[in-house]
């Protein structure tokens, strides 16, 4: 049973994962479809978010979704902008209504920034972790030669 | 207290008398050092000083009972202590008065020699007799005896007609009285041995000095103690002392009775103020049964009991077999016509057989101890060779442990106290009223005996049992320390320079001995060697320390420099228990303050403080705990460096993440208003 098991556990993330990826590219799909002017606006947006998809390969990928966090928050205005003119036509009118080059360099920097949060932060904590950690050694060894100066040590 | 001990550094005995070595007087120790004495006080000159051997103690009991009276005809003892001896040492002496003439026979000293002129009649009985028997009555009526009587223990009076007797108390009871004035049973012990004695055998001695004045010469002279013993058991004491002798009936008559074998048959001293009444007063005595034909025991031909007994007591191995196989039994029965001692030594053979003690030597020994106490109801003790009477153990224990040499005989005189031989050898030999004491005093010295360490065995007894016995200890560098307040006065002036510790096996015994407190469990420290492995550092130093404070009781106001400077070496290592290296420290500075000033109780409390001492256990414990903690700490922060970089790696993208969605929120805010 625990081999068979082991096995399937083993077999489970690859099949969720291509079953992820079918579910997705079938929505993109209808997305397309349905809503083709706005995938097409997120798709120029969020280019980085989906190169940064595809480049994290860690599990969750977490570097991706703050990218994606922060991508998202940028395109809020062009969506609303899109969303407002009352058109569901792809038009070149559209898109440079939705995505202006100012636009598009704000969301493609606000996600540059997420990216770049997720490289500087842990560096940021470690550093300030291991000096919290030199601090604490060297209180205690402090003590510790206190100690020893103060009694026959037997230890 | 402190008087006592300026007394004993001032050399001056009782704090009055002064030994004057300048001026011996070797005709008035019988055969002891004797010296002038100059008493401080009431400057008399008739006195004397007689020195103790270190292995022959001076007797306590007389000399705390004699010193106060004043007995006619007899020199008693007036005080006793330490003095110098003039070789760097000091010794035990026995202040006395002086005799007022000079011996009866003069050079008559063990060992005995000369001849002199005889004596008559009446210048016996007036001169020597009467007084010396009215001197005896008085011993005998406060229960003492003198044990020394000889010729040359006899002095003239003043008006040269009356004698008097001189001292018997610088040495063991009849220790240094010849053979021949010693009644047989007597005179087969060990010369250390015979005890005490009855005033019986003061009479017994007289007796002889009689027939030797009578004589002119000395009795049996040129023979050896064997034979003199042999003779008088073989023809009885009076034929053999009298033998080439002729003496008026009264006097041969009164002789008889004074030299009778059996102590209750001679007459009591107050009997022989007036002889004629005393021989009046003759017990007729049975002849002691004679055997047809001997029995050979030990290459010797024995014809009655009492020889047997004799026999046996000289060769106790070749009597065990005898014993065994029945040749006793039959010789008794058959040859000597008493069937009613050879049951009851049957019965002691048989009951032997049942019940056998583990050790074999041992068992012939009682066997042979049993047998002899039956045949002879006035033999001593007889164990393996070595004859002694229940109260000569003391002295006998004294000499024994005073030379290497003694091993063997002290070998003997530990069966004779492991096995309570004295108990077994009273049970016919004393009335069933004092068997009950000398059974506990045979069960408390064999207690004494089983003590572990320093605080028992051979020699702790040999202090106890005699009070006056010098401590012999080499280390004490000559000192005669009799009493215990006088150790440590002698320890300030031998110590000087000492490292090691103090107190030998020899101080220890003397100490356990003479000592109200117990401190057994000091002195079986001191007896073993210190283990690094078991034992804290300055073990056997404390221990030294714990009674040396306790000996300075008697002088608690005294500095002790010499003595504290000897014993810091041996317990400085102590302080190395307190863990505390500030303690430590100050603890040092205060012990070497009391070395300086000789304080030994606040050196020991200083050492000692078991309270302080557990609070700084406490304290070490706790501190050794809490370096542990850090030490485990410290190395679980390092090992934790790498982990910690994946977590904050992990925290940081959280973090981020947050940041994302508080952007999301806001932009998603801002859109919708």
């Amino acid at each position: 049973m625990k081999p068979a098991a082991a096995s399937n556990a083993k077999g489970a993330k690859p099949r969720s994962s291509a079953i992820g990826l079918w579910l997705g590219s079938l929505a993109g799909l209808m997305a397309a479809v349905l809503a083709p002017t706005s995938s097409a606006i997120a798709a120029v947006l969020l280019l980085p978010t989906a190169l940064t998809w595809i480049a994290d390969t860690q599990p969750g990928r977490p570097t991706a979704r703050v990218v994606l966090l922060f991508g998202l928050a940028a395109a809020c205005a062009p969506f609303d902008a899109l969303w407002h003119a009352g058109t569901g036509l792809i038009s070149s009118h559209t898109i440079t209504l939705a995505v202006d080059l100012r636009t598009l360099a704000l969301a493609w920097a606000a996600q540059a920034g997420g990216w770049l949060l997720t490289q500087l932060l842990p560096l940021l904590i470690e550093r300030f972790a291991d000096a919290q950690t030199r601090k604490t050694i060297k209180l205690l060894d402090a003590r510790k030669a206190q100690l020893q100066q103060e009694w026959d040590q037997n230890t | 207290m402190a008087s006592s001990q300026s007394h004993a550094q001032s050399g001056l005995i009782g704090g009055l008398y002064e030994v004057d070595l300048a001026q011996p007087l070797p005709d008035f120790g019988a055969g002891q050092p004797c010296f002038a004495v100059t008493d401080h006080r009431h400057a008399r000159h008739d006195l004397m000083a007689v020195q103790a051997a270190d292995n022959a103690p001076a007797r306590a009991l007389p000399i705390n009972a004699l010193s106060s009276l004043n007995i006619e005809n007899l020199v008693l003892p007036i005080a006793c202590g330490r003095a110098p001896t003039g070789l760097g040492g000091h010794a035990c002496f026995v202040v006395m008065q002086r005799p007022p003439g000079p011996p009866i026979w003069p050079g008559c000293v063990p060992p005995l020699g000369g001849n002199a002129s005889p004596w008559g009649e009446r210048d016996l009985i007036e001169g020597v007799l009467r007084p010396l028997a009215g001197a005896l009555d008085h011993l005998h009526a406060i229960g003492m005896t003198h044990r020394a009587i000889h010729p040359g223990n006899i002095f003239r009076g003043r008006d040269h007609v009356a004698a008097t007797l001189g001292g018997a108390w610088a040495a063991p009871p009849a220790m240094l009285q010849p053979c021949v004035f010693e009644p047989p049973y007597s005179a087969q012990c060990h010369p250390a041995g015979r005890g005490e004695g009855a005033i019986a055998d003061d009479v017994y001695a007289l007796g002889v000095v009689l027939v030797a004045l009578a004589g002119g010469a000395l009795p049996m002279a040129g023979c050896d103690d064997e034979t003199i013993i042999r003779r008088k058991l073989e023809r009885g004491s009076y034929n053999a002392l009298t033998a080439e002798l002729r003496l008026s009936s009264s006097l041969a008559d009164l002789l008889r009775l004074m030299l009778a074998e059996d102590p209750d048959h001679r007459p009591q001293p107050a009997a022989l103020a007036n002889p004629a009444t005393a021989v009046a007063r003759r017990i007729a005595t049975r002849p002691a049964a004679r055997a047809q034909r001997p029995i050979d025991l030990g290459g010797v031909a024995v014809w009655d009991a009492r020889n047997l007994a004799h026999a046996m007591s000289r060769a106790p191995k070749a009597a065990a077999s005898l014993l065994r196989s029945n040749a006793v039994d039959q010789w008794l029965r058959r040859t000597l016509g008493e069937p009613v001692l050879a049951a009851r030594i049957d019965e002691i053979v048989r009951g032997e057989e049942e019940s056998p003690i583990a050790d074999p030597t041992k068992e012939d020994a009682m066997l042979v101890l049993r047998t002899i106490s039956l045949l002879d109801p006035l033999a001593p003790m007889c164990w393996s060779g070595l004859s002694l009477f229940p109260d000569g153990i003391g002295p006998l224990c004294a000499l024994l442990t005073s030379d290497p040499g003694y091993v063997p005989k002290r070998a003997l005189l530990e069966d004779v106290i492991h096995e309570e031989a004295g108990a077994t050898w009273g049970e016919t030999h004393i009335a069933s009223g004092d068997i009950a004491m000398l059974r506990l005093d045979c069960r408390q010295q064999r207690a004494s005996l089983r003590v572990s360490g320093w605080a028992g065995g051979m020699r702790r007894l040999a202090y106890t049992l005699n009070p006056l016995l010098t401590c012999r200890a080499p280390s004490l560098r000559g000192e005669a320390v009799m009493r215990l307040p006088d150790l440590m006065p002698a320890f300030e002036r031998a110590a000087s320079g000492a490292t090691h510790i103090l107190i030998d096996a020899e101080i220890g015994a003397f100490i356990a001995a003479r000592a109200n407190v117990r401190m057994e469990s000091d002195f079986a420290i001191l007896a073993q060697d210190e283990d690094p492995d078991i034992d804290p550092p300055g073990h056997r130093g404390l221990a030294q320390l714990r009674v040396l404070e306790r000996l300075c009781q008697h002088e608690p106001e005294r500095s002790w420099p010499v003595v504290a400077a000897a014993a810091q070496h041996p317990a400085r290592a102590a302080l190395s228990q307190w863990h505390s290296k500030a303690a430590r420290s100050q603890r040092e500075a205060a012990f070497q303050q009391a070395v300086a000033d000789g304080a030994l109780g606040v050196m020991l409390a200083l050492l000692s403080d078991s309270e302080a001492k557990s609070g700084d256990a406490r304290a070490w414990a706790s501190s050794n705990h809490e370096i542990r903690y850090i030490v485990g700490e410290v190395e679980r922060l390092r090992a934790a460096g790498l982990h910690d970089a994946a977590r904050a790696r992990t925290f940081g993208t959280e973090i981020a993440a947050g940041i994302g969605m508080i952007a999301l929120a806001a932009a998603a805010m801002v859109t919708v208003l």
